[in-house]
């Protein structure tokens, strides 16, 4: 303990504060919101996947009408394949953004007690591992040749690699509430 | 505090520590002007702004957010109302910019406190009341940085709970309504909106707590932002009884001249028989106290305390020729005032902080 907690302590000493500031409490704490920190970035991460999709979508008209080129044939009107690419891509989103909203709520719900069970690791092992394909794709799609590596994809990486870092921090806390949860549980039988 | 402590507990204590009637108005009126000596008021008489005590919040509310705002913020609020207690302490694995700020979180009985007490030996009775204010204010505010700064001073409101004297907690809560007054029969408070800007204004001092620390009566836990997640006990009841009985060994040992000053005293044979009426005003729940500690120093000293008048000494300042300015109320006031600031952003500059700005030897030195 340094000088500066030594005249804390000395100042407040008080039992109630130290059965908040044992170890498996402060720990507790900390990973609690952490977790809940890495939920809310998740789900906001969903939002800028949506939002990517869409712009890329916006910005880039040559994928645009390489689309609609692939999935229109002879007989079909080009209105009519518009549309179902339009659907198309109204479920992707929502999915994308289904997928985070489950991951993200259900780090929140874990991290303040509501949810008790950790299936959703599954998920969030999944999505890393995805997410770090996609992210290689950004770079093999021109064989490794970097002159064609624009800002653009520079940014979706950073971003991409942020949201593999939240999905990492996930699991990191998520264990170690479980582990301070069971600590906690053993003091107080022995108690 | 407020003005309860700053005007009416500190004349209670000048009266204990032994000083007259008269001496102890000014030194009680010198305590709460520390509150509003700010830059309008300062510009209003014709005085130097370098002079200024606090910040109005529209003057905050108009401020940049510069870092020579920042310097210039944290020169008033660390020197007047959240002097800090160890320049020195340590944190591991922390940025520079990160531990700058944390040592300036205030505290009471530090080094600072003793120098500021120091500096008012030998001087004017406005001195004296500076230094009230300031060792006043270090158990008040306690826990808090006179800094802009959000990883310092923010708190977690889902986490205060008032402990009460029969061992229970009630949760405390906030809303963001300055314009109703606190509601202690609910445990409805207000305080400044969170703001993820690191230097935002909202992020001063004790803002994110509300006026929790400048009430008497509260005994609270809650989770700071600096505390790494451990909670932290504010008993608002024992510290401002540490307080003021600090302020009386203070008083004496200005009055009588001796200079040897120490930290973690507190004269509680002063207050012999008025324990009791003491504890009862810091323990009743009102917002402001000033009724009771203004009757309890009445019955002390036999005066009539008149009520605080911000305009009292203006008008003779004003008046005053140019180079007898300095020996008006007022003027003793701001060379007091300028000198508690230089001492205390000396200080903070030696240990390489740059916060409240750059030290004036560097200046002089880069010049050459």
């Amino acid at each position: 303990m340094n000088q500066y907690e030594e005249t804390i302590q000395k100042i407040h000493d008080d039992p109630v504060l130290d059965a908040l500031n044992t170890p498996e409490e402060v720990g507790l704490r900390r990973y609690r919101s952490r977790l809940s920190l890495d939920g809310i970035g998740y789900i906001t991460f969903g939002i800028w996947s949506v939002v990517k999709i869409i712009a890329s979508l916006f910005l880039s008209t040559e994928f645009y009408t390489k689309m609609i080129g692939y999935m229109q044939t002879e007989d079909e009107p080009e209105e009519l394949v518009k549309l179902v690419f339009g659907v198309f891509i109204a479920i992707v989103c929502i999915m994308t953004l289904l997928v985070h909203f489950k991951i993200g709520v259900a780090a929140i719900r874990y991290s303040n007690g509501t949810r008790k069970t950790r299936g959703f690791l599954f998920l969030v092992l999944i999505m890393i591992v995805l997410t770090a394909h996609g992210l290689s794709t950004y770079f093999t799609q021109h064989d490794y040749d970097i002159k064609f590596l624009d800002d653009t994809a520079v940014a979706s990486a950073i971003a991409d690699l942020t949201g593999i870092f939240i999905l990492i921090d996930m699991v990191i806390s998520a264990s170690r509430i479980k582990r301070f949860r069971r600590l906690q549980r053993e003091a107080k039988q022995e108690d | 505090m407020q003005m309860d402590f700053h005007y009416y507990a500190t004349y209670c204590a000048a009266i204990l520590a032994g000083y007259s009637h008269e001496e102890s108005m000014d030194i009680c009126y010198s305590a709460q002007f520390v509150d509003l000596c700010s830059k309008t008021l300062l510009g209003k008489i014709g005085a130097p702004a370098q002079a200024a005590t606090t910040q109005l919040q529209l003057e905050l509310m108009d401020g940049r957010s510069d870092l020579l705002a920042v310097q210039e913020s944290t020169s008033i609020w660390s020197s007047f109302h959240f002097l800090p207690g160890n320049l020195h302490k340590e944190k591991n694995r922390r940025t520079k910019l990160y531990m700058d700020k944390y040592r300036l979180v205030c505290m009471p009985n530090g080094e600072l406190v003793k120098k500021t007490v120091q500096l008012a030996m030998g001087q004017s009775l406005q001195h004296v009341g500076i230094a009230m204010h300031v060792l006043a204010d270090t158990w008040a505010h306690m826990f808090f940085a006179g800094t802009p700064s959000l990883v310092i001073n923010n708190v977690t409101t889902g986490d205060f709970y008032e402990m009460k004297e029969d061992g229970t907690q009630s949760r405390i809560f906030f809303r963001h309504n300055p314009s109703v007054p606190d509601d202690p029969e609910k445990n409805l408070y207000t305080n400044s909106l969170y703001q993820s800007s690191e230097t935002s204004v909202m992020n001063l001092g004790h803002g994110r707590a509300g006026h929790l620390p400048d009430y008497s009566y509260l005994k609270y836990r809650y989770l700071p932002a600096w505390s790494d997640y451990r909670m932290v006990l504010k008993d608002n009841p024992s510290d401002y009884m540490h307080a003021f009985c600090q302020m009386i060994y203070a008083l004496k040992k200005l009055r009588a001249g001796d200079d040897d000053i120490r930290t973690e005293i507190y004269d509680t044979d002063a207050i012999a028989g008025y324990e009791e009426r003491i504890d009862g005003i810091l323990k009743k729940r009102q917002l402001i106290a000033c009724d009771d500690w203004k009757a309890f120093g009445e019955e002390l000293s036999g005066m009539a305390i008149p009520d605080f008048d911000i305009e009292t000494y203006q008008e003779e300042y004003m008046q005053a020729a140019p180079d007898q300015k300095e020996e008006t109320f007022l003027g003793r006031f701001i060379r007091a005032a300028l000198a508690q600031k230089r001492m205390v952003c000396e200080e903070i500059q030696s240990t390489g902080n740059l916060l409240t700005g750059i030290p004036m030897r560097r200046r002089k030195k880069d010049k050459k």
